[in-house]
């Protein structure tokens, strides 16, 4: 599986980068960062009906948008309009098929069809434009294997209940085109996973973060015993031990607030009737006072299931480990 | 890993340049194009290839399971063909087993100039004959051109479960032997399962009866619509094809007269041996017509094993008659025409002879069909069994 490597950020800025110009010459004042960022609330905060009329008070100004339009692709699929989901992000696709985040989400569409192939299809175009997009990366992954595994049924003629099995493959819920007031080297796909979002493969979430183990506690010990402490914390809905976790000068995403944030982060985590966090293939590199952690994050809730590679970046903060940023991708 | 375990089966595949695949074209030989890339790491050419086969055959297992493994090494490393927790390993190994075959069968293609020894002689009117092998699982066409065999076709064969030597009913093997084909069965008659036709052998012959094998329901048939082909060894006895080769098959053969020879593992002859075997027999039966018209009976009995038994009669019994008819006779004239000399598989020297004969005499005329199984006694053709063909 392609990891998200640090040159390929650049790739990847290249391609924010001509994505947003494209929007800023072919969309009459494409920037709507207010907008956005207020239909992309009421999005998640599960007001549906809305946020969709915001979005269509934008569009019926600015039509050609690229940012709101993904938006209202993603405010059908949240209320299973697939039909019409799958319409706008094709349109996207076809209108701007440099950006990769319309194909990733018409292959989950797709997948939740059942039409493997067409999901196979749009994600190798996302890939085609940015190699080193993880999520995509990712979502091709289960789809072959999920195609792989229809064909060995045929070949070995399993009557497998795997065939009702569906294959759920990860939502990306921001395109980098427009919307953000500070272009970063991270993905599209959000750091955190939020509400409402379709899960990917069902892998057993098998070992948890490693535990150190043996008397002799090095940083790398350190650094791992405050990442699962984070861990725990969310899937134990101790929103102040979780917040402790992160210091002060922590970079909230989307140009928020700390507390704008905190809040955000306490509704997400306490509002759930039951969390878990699972950690896989934890790897920690300290240099000094600072560290970085990169692993396979699992989270799950009643209804919502998300798989996504995060990279926390941590300092060393008066002997406490603390999370300075917090991005998915590899 | 995935080159290394489809290698396994690709072994010694010599490369030869087969031209692009295109639509339309034999499956077998797409399949031997999707090897061929596999072997030269050009994974992802061998999964469109795979994919543009499977688009036109979507029931061909052995595509689908390649299909597979090429997908599944884009995800993860495999460590074996059909990577999956649980795969049936019975259904894998036939799978793993037809693969092997059919690149087996291509590698090992008949000489160009050499024919099976089974084919001595083919009448004029028989306008092909087929030869089975079933240790390659392989069906071959040769067609008459002159009175000499020359390859047309051949196809991948599934054979009975127990495998070839059929003695007895229910014994789910493919019997070994020469036959020809008796007549066809249209597949509405028949269901889904045996394809488009059936074409029914004569198993037991006369031979297999003096030997008292039983069984009968030999046929060359299609397979079911769910499937492009069966596993090697999964009939009941009978030699099965796909659905699309019967087809081709059906248009080559004509009932009561093409010949389908069962063997183990054919024997070929390049043509001038194949020539000099015929000639040397071709004597001794007009030997034996020419003894015959000569009404000297000692001498016509001398081309007869004492093993011999026709339908009524052995060797004594046929004697006896034979003086006595003799005995009434002025002149005898056997006219032969239209001979066919197959020979048997199997470690005797058997040959199966089949011919119109027109008999005149001062008190008879009778014209037949006659068929004789002539075998190698002490260095000496004899016949071993005569009756009406």
């Amino acid at each position: 599986m392609q990891l998200y490597k640090t040159n390929s950020g650049f790739n990847r800025l290249r391609g924010l980068t001509a994505a947003f110009l494209l929007l800023v010459c072919t969309a009459a004042g494409a920037q709507s960062t207010a907008e956005s960022v207020e239909v992309s609330n009421l999005l998640k905060a599960g007001q549906y009906d809305q946020a969709m009329k915001a979005a269509d008070a934008f569009l019926s100004n600015k039509p050609k948008d690229a940012q709101m339009r993904f938006l209202k692709g993603l405010i059908y699929t949240e209320q299973k309009k697939t039909t019409e989901a799958i319409q706008m992000f094709t349109r996207l696709t076809e209108d701007y098929p440099e950006l990769p985040e319309p194909y990733n989400n018409l292959a989950v569409l797709y997948a939740a069809q059942g039409k493997y192939e067409k999901a196979r299809d749009s994600l190798e175009m996302a890939i085609r434009t940015h190699p080193s997009y993880a999520t995509a990366h990712e979502n091709l992954g289960d789809v072959y294997a999920k195609l792989a595994s229809q064909a060995y049924d045929k070949a070995l003629q399993l009557d497998s209940g795997n065939a009702a099995a569906q294959t759920k493959l990860s939502l990306v819920r921001e395109m980098i085109g427009g919307g953000r007031t500070k272009p970063t080297p991270a993905p599209a796909a959000k750091p955190v996973p939020i509400a409402p979002s379709v899960a990917p493969a069902a892998t057993p979430a098998a070992s948890t973060a490693v535990v150190p183990t043996g008397s002799t506690k090095t940083a790398n010990d350190e650094v791992q015993a405050a990442v699962q402490t984070w861990a725990t914390a969310w899937s134990s809905q101790d929103i102040k031990t979780y917040l402790a976790s992160y210091s002060t000068d922590f970079e909230p995403p989307k140009g928020m607030t700390r507390k704008t944030w905190e809040q955000e982060r306490r509704s997400r985590i306490e509002g759930k009737r039951k969390i878990e966090v699972t950690l896989q293939d934890v790897s920690v590199s300290v240099s000094g006072n600072s560290a970085t952690v990169k692993f396979r994050q699992i989270y799950s809730a009643p209804g919502h299931n998300t798989k996504s590679r995060k990279t926390l970046i941590m300092t060393n903060a008066g002997g406490k480990w603390q999370i300075q940023q917090e991005k998915t991708g590899g | 890993m995935l080159i290394k375990l489809h290698k396994c089966v690709l072994a010694g595949l010599l490369v030869a340049s087969c031209g692009a695949s295109a639509a339309g074209t034999d499956p077998e030989i797409q399949l031997l194009q999707i090897y061929r890339e596999i072997g030269s790491n050009h994974l992802d050419k061998a999964l469109v290839l795979t994919e543009a086969l499977l688009n036109e055959h979507a029931n061909f297992r052995l595509a689908q399971l390649i299909k597979g493994d090429l997908l599944l090494a884009r995800t993860r490393p495999i460590h074996t063909v059909g990577d999956l927790p649980n795969a049936p390993q019975d259904k894998l190994s036939e799978l793993r087993e037809e693969a092997q075959l059919r690149l087996r069968a291509y590698r090992e293609k008949p000489p160009t100039n050499a024919v099976p020894r089974y084919l001595m002689q083919l009448r004029p009117d028989q306008k092909t004959a087929v030869v089975v092998d079933t240790k390659k699982s392989r069906l071959y066409v040769y067609e008459n051109v002159n009175g000499q065999p020359r390859f047309l076709a051949d196809y991948y064969i599934t054979q009975g479960k127990a495998g070839d030597g059929k003695t007895r009913e229910g014994d789910e093997k493919t019997p070994i032997g020469v036959y020809h084909i008796t007549g066809t069965v249209p597949g509405s008659k028949l269901g889904d399962f045996y394809g488009p036709m059936a074409l029914p052998i004569n198993y037991p012959n006369e031979w297999d009866k003096s030997q008292g094998r039983t069984g009968h329901g030999i046929w060359l048939h299609g397979v079911p619509s769910n499937t492009y082909n069966r596993a090697p060894k999964a009939s009941n006895g009978c030699v099965v094809l796909a659905n699309q080769d019967l087809e081709k098959l059906n248009r080559q053969v004509q009932i009561g007269m093409t010949p389908v020879i069962i063997s183990e593992n054919i024997e070929w002859l390049d043509l001038d041996h194949w020539n000099s075997e015929r000639q040397s027999f071709l004597k001794s039966f007009e030997t034996w017509r020419a003894d015959w018209e000569s009404l000297d009976t000692e001498k016509y009995l001398s081309h007869y094993s004492k093993k011999f038994s026709s339908n009524d009669m052995n060797y004594t019994q046929w004697a006896e008659r034979k003086r006595q008819v003799n005995a009434g006779k002025q002149h005898v004239q056997v006219r032969i025409d239209n001979i066919s000399m197959l020979r048997y598989p199997g470690n005797d020297d058997m040959l199966v002879v089949t011919f119109d004969q027109d008999y005149r005499s001062s008190n008879l005329s009778n014209v037949m069909q006659k068929r004789q199984y002539w075998i190698r006694e002490n260095g000496y053709w004899r016949i071993l069994h005569e009756g009406a063909a």
